[in-house]
């Protein structure tokens, strides 16, 4: 599977698995930096794992454009999402990926290429749902600028 | 472990052969954290890779069984609780050929018996019946909080 992000134009080559066809292609959107939600099911859920500022479960375009696309963008200026591998059962693909990019003012964070999983439901052409699981530590540490202290 | 696991669609052979591997490893780990006298890594491969995402002081990437058992588990054991019931359970298996995903939760407690219940991806590649990477990806925030007793500042 080969990706070229050259603008708006996006070329994502098949793989013979029509779901992780579409995560692909969903990452290779994510990456252009285009804003382009359209493979997004207008009720897809978007769950991101764990206890941060960015963690929950967001119903609905509305709830993830407005509520963590929005809330990420106050602290996250540039992301880059890499697939390491795809596994699928049917419309589940299991993803193994690497996100990385710049905070707001100005530093990177992740740039070891730590892996994360994230998991996508597809249905048709569109994604409906997408649990990630990033690293929440470095959320905290790296967007928040915030430490963990010792309770005594 | 749940039986209501997310498993219908997994074809027969070789991703049915990595999935029963995994299977085994919760019933092993769930056995073992029940107080039944066996090895719940038993299924893990002597050269295993075991990756612990975060950026907690257990967090990082063990090569081979011996150094998790000593360089890993020495650490992490006094820091986890034990009782019956605690272990990983199986939301959802997401498998092709040798390498499974595993949705879970987790019931558990630290060393002083509060709650740690966490949410994990699990990632396994499976090769002639072992297991020869783990992936262990979770809220390691929390687990700041609930194991290392920690806060945000």
């Amino acid at each position: 599977m080969g990706r070229d992000v050259a603008g708006a134009v996006l070329i994502v080559t098949a793989t013979g698995s029509p779901a992780k066809d579409v995560v692909r292609e969903f990452v290779a959107h994510v990456n252009s930096a285009a804003g382009n939600w359209s493979l997004l099911a207008p009720d897809a859920v978007v769950t991101v794992n764990g206890t941060t500022p960015l963690s929950g479960r967001y119903p609905g375009i509305e709830l993830i454009r407005g509520i963590l696309g929005d809330t990420a963008r106050a602290v996250i200026r540039t992301l880059k999402v890499e697939i390491d591998t795809l596994i699928a059962t049917g419309s589940r693909v299991a993803a193994l990926l690497r996100v990385s990019g710049v905070t707001v003012d100005g530093r990177s964070f992740n740039a070891e290429g730590r892996l994360c999983g994230c998991v996508f439901g597809i249905r048709g052409r569109v994604i409906d749902e997408v649990i990630l699981f990033p690293d929440t530590s470095l959320i905290e540490i790296a967007l928040y600028r915030r430490r963990y202290v010792d309770d005594v | 472990m749940s039986e209501s696991t997310n498993v219908a669609a997994i074809d027969s052979g070789p991703t049915e052969a990595s999935v029963a591997v995994v299977r085994q490893f919760f019933a092993d780990l769930r056995a073992a954290l029940s107080g039944e006298p066996l090895n719940p890594y038993r299924t893990f491969s002597d050269d295993v890779e075991f990756v612990v995402t975060g950026q907690t002081p257990l967090s990082g990437t063990w090569h081979g069984m011996k150094s998790v058992m000593e360089d890993f588990f020495t650490q992490a054991s006094p820091l986890m609780g034990r009782a019956d019931g605690q272990g990983l359970y199986q939301l959802e298996y997401i498998a092709e050929g040798g390498q499974v995903a595993v949705l879970a939760r987790g019931r558990g407690s630290n060393a002083v018996g509060a709650p740690y219940n966490n949410t994990y991806f699990l990632w396994f590649d499976v090769r002639d019946g072992r297991i020869t990477r783990y992936i262990e990806d979770f809220d390691s925030s929390l687990a700041w909080r609930a194991i290392f007793r920690c806060h945000l500042e």
